[in-house]
């Protein structure tokens, strides 16, 4: 009888974790489909003339592509934006994205200087930490660019925040 | 561990609460006939954990709700079992609530003192109706939208307050972004917490009076283990029928492990479309066919009133089953009402199979499903919505363009393009429309050539029109008799690379060549050549410059001449002055309407069933 009472609980015990798992598991695994979605490598891409750009002075640009954001897919369509700075023999593109939090950097013409509105983050025109206690672990990202005739063209990247290492994610 | 489990039940006191909870004296034994509250209870909890998932990927917007639904059941993993699970549990929940009832109600445990349960039973009730309700609308696909639109109108028609509660519902004067947004807040907001609360009181009720048990009960038992092994296992054979359903139900062709099964997904709703196969769920079946028999304006007591009696009477059952026979009332009471749900679903579904419309719309309705999805894997939804997808789609719009601009005077393969017949009401009466110009399915096809070529006065062709005795008439009657049969097969093979179509067979080259040579010098025996009457820019037919009486033949039946020829069939190019009725479409239609309903005469003609422009 003991023996009896005890198969009884284990199947109550068994099949009770069974019938929660097949729903919750199913659940799990439907929700970690995020993780299966990585970005897409993405080519150069044209954004500005050369002859448009100023020498010396940075300047936003915004990058259009395809974006597909899970069940929509819209070509030519703004997907980040980048600052392009000109020198005398050839071009550099930043990404406008902070390395520490993601906020969005702007150039200030006065200090001559990217400036982070989120946490007071600084960096000089060739992307490298400027104030000593930025709370960015590493400079601005750059970004690979080439220049055809008169087209600059960039490999638009972004890439993960908060660590020293630039690692990119899409 | 003991040690933390001593100071956990110290400050808790949860082993005394485990002890209540499982060890609830069940007087007569365990029973089989207990099941279905748990079973209920199992079934929720599968819904609130699906319902939690499909929550974090679902979108409610008119532009992305059927959008995310679609990603949900054909991109996400197991997306579509979690739907199905979903979808099905939704169904077994009414049916498992039907049988807990008949169930409370046949044991009498609606009777003192367990009334204010029965009232939480019949309000949990009405909870699980609205959530089935409000769940139907939010894949905003063409069944759920027309579906629900029916049940909104229903409650418009309450008296005094009806059109604004409507209002309030829909979340303005038509279906839109706040219709989902209202209908989810319902669904996934307001009646969970309400039926959480509902069934924590209706289970603390039932624990506090305890099971209804036989007048003499014969030993005594504890609900841990004996029933609750019992309870497990009708909960496991709930689960076994969901997973059955979501694998064999949601597809015609049977075992589906896959996006292809679990639960359906129409097109997306469009409001500008009709739908004919517009029904609500199974379960709301009978009260469909219930107003059929409430014609115009007495429809309020088939929609409000009769149901709101019947309400009241089960409301009343506590009262009822004190009286002498009131026991026995309520019981034939209640299977009364269930034959009556039962007979009036049944009478539903045989109209409905005896009804050609909604078959044709059921039909219409699961081929523009299977474009949608189509159209959405091929070329990905953009942000306007899916419904656009369908709006530019000429295999979806073409039929419809061509019912509503060509089918008064041509015909499809006998009907208008949408697969029924042309008709008119003459004395009063409905009547076949007979058709006054050319049947153009399959046109620029060799069969279609070919069977024209012999007999343009039929009435498949010029049978109906003011060129059934013209020269081209006359010409086959002279000519064709003086043509061997490998020279209409050649001119009929040489036209039909004209069309430019993908799916023709592949032509014999030589046999091409000699018909564009019988196109251009007629035959060895004499006839005519086409050439005398019509014109064609090709290498090795020599143009003459004169002006000709009939169409010129470059391209023929291309999306190009087709274009041409529908935009303005006056041009030179085509009849001239010859024209027999023919409207310039130019004027008629837009551009974009043009280019539909030419790609799919073209795709259609050539059998392109998963056609793109």
């Amino acid at each position: 009888m003991e023996r009896r009472g005890f198969f009884r609980k284990l199947a109550c015990g068994l099949i009770g974790a069974g019938l929660i798992l097949v729903p919750f598991g199913a659940g799990v695994i439907f929700f970690l489909d995020a993780l299966r979605r990585g970005s897409r490598e993405r080519g150069f891409v044209r954004v500005a003339w050369v002859d448009s750009l100023p020498v010396g002075i940075p300047r936003s640009f915004t990058i259009t592509g395809t974006r597909t954001d899970a069940w929509n897919t819209d070509a030519n369509v703004p997907i980040g934006a980048v600052y392009l700075l000109r020198h005398e023999q050839e071009v550099e593109a930043f990404q406008v994205i902070c390395p520490h939090a993601g906020c969005f950097v702007e150039y200030d013409p006065n200090s001559r200087q990217f400036l982070c509105p989120c946490h007071d983050s600084s960096f000089n025109l060739d992307g490298s930490i400027a104030n000593p206690g930025s709370p960015s672990a590493r400079g601005l990202d750059k970004l690979e660019v080439k220049v055809q005739g008169t087209d600059v063209l960039v490999r638009y990247q972004e890439f993960q925040q908060g660590i020293r290492e630039k690692i990119a994610v899409s | 561990m003991s040690k933390l489990r001593d100071w956990l039940d110290h400050r808790t006191g949860y082993r005394h609460l485990r002890f209540k909870l499982i060890h609830e004296r069940i007087p007569g034994g365990p029973k089989w006939r207990y099941v279905w509250g748990s079973s209920l209870a199992f079934t929720f909890t599968v819904q609130l954990l699906t319902g939690f998932f499909l929550w974090t990927a679902y979108s409610p917007s008119a532009q992305t709700a059927w959008e995310s639904v679609y990603f949900i059941q054909h991109h996400m993993q197991l997306g579509w079992f979690v739907r199905g699970l979903h979808h099905y549990a939704s169904q077994a929940m009414v049916v498992l609530l039907a049988l807990h009832l008949l169930q409370v109600v046949i044991a009498g445990a609606y009777r003192p003192p367990r009334e204010v349960n029965w009232w939480l039973g019949l309000s949990l009730m009405f909870v699980v109706l609205g959530l089935a309700l409000t769940g139907y609308l939010l894949p905003w696909d063409e069944k759920g939208y027309w579906a629900t639109q029916v049940t909104t109108k229903i409650i418009g028609i309450v008296p005094i307050f009806g059109p604004t509660l409507e209002h309030l519902l829909v979340g303005g004067p038509a279906y839109g972004h706040h219709t989902l947004t209202r209908f989810f807040a319902f669904h996934a907001g307001l009646l969970p917490t309400l039926l959480v609360l509902i069934l924590v009181a209706h289970v603390a009720l039932f624990r506090r009076h305890g099971v209804t048990h036989p007048k003499n009960p014969q030993g005594e038992t504890t609900f841990w283990p004996e029933q609750a092994l019992r309870d497990t296992l009708a909960c496991l054979g709930v689960l076994l029928v969901l997973v059955g359903l979501v694998v064999w139900g949601g597809s015609e062709k049977g075992f589906v492990f896959g996006p292809e099964g679990g639960a359906s997904l129409q097109a997306p709703a469009d409001a500008s479309n009709p739908y004919p196969a517009a029904r609500p769920e199974w379960y709301f079946l009978f009260l469909y066919q219930f107003l059929k028999y409430f014609p115009g304006e007495t429809e309020v007591y088939g929609a409000i009133v009769i149901p709101c009696v019947m309400i009241g009477v089960l409301v009343l059952f506590p009262f009822l089953g004190r009286l002498q026979w009131g026991h026995a009332f309520c019981v034939g009471m209640t299977f009364a009402l269930l034959t009556g749900v039962l007979f009036l679903s049944v009478a539903a579904i045989q109209e409905d199979k005896a009804d050609f419309l909604y078959q044709k719309g059921v039909a219409d309705a699961q081929r523009k499903a299977r474009r949608a999805i189509e159209l959405a894997h091929s070329e990905g939804i953009p942000t306007e919505g899916a419904v656009q997808l369908l709006r530019r789609d000429p295999l979806t719009q073409g039929p419809t363009l061509f019912r509503d601009n060509c089918a008064t005077c041509h015909r499809w393969d006998g009907h208008d393009g949408t697969g029924l017949p042309v008709v008119e009401i003459r004395n009063g009466k409905k009547a076949p429309m007979p058709p006054s110009a050319s049947d153009l399915a399959g046109f620029g096809r060799q069969e279609w050539t070919s069977e024209f070529l012999k007999d343009p006065s039929a009435a498949r062709f010029f049978g109906n029109t003011e060129h059934k005795d013209g020269e081209m008439a006359e010409w086959s009657k002279e000519n064709i008799p003086l043509m061997s049969r490998e020279e209409i097969d050649a001119v009929v093979a040489f036209l039909a690379t004209q069309s430019q179509a993908a799916k023709i067979p592949p032509a014999d080259p030589d046999l091409v060549l000699r018909g564009a040579e019988v196109f251009a010098f007629g035959s060895w025996e004499g006839a005519q050549a086409c050439s005398e009457c019509h014109t064609l820019k090709h290498p090795d037919i020599p143009m003459s410059g004169e002006e000709v009486p009939a169409p010129d033949l470059t391209d023929y039946a291309s999306k190009a001449w087709l274009y041409g020829m529908i935009t303005d069939p006056t041009h030179p190019e085509y009849y001239g002055e010859r024209n027999d009725r023919m409207p310039k479409f130019s004027e008629r239609l837009t551009p974009q309407e043009l280019q539909l309903l030419i790609e799919w005469m073209w795709a259609e003609a050539h059998s392109l069933t998963s056609y793109r422009p």
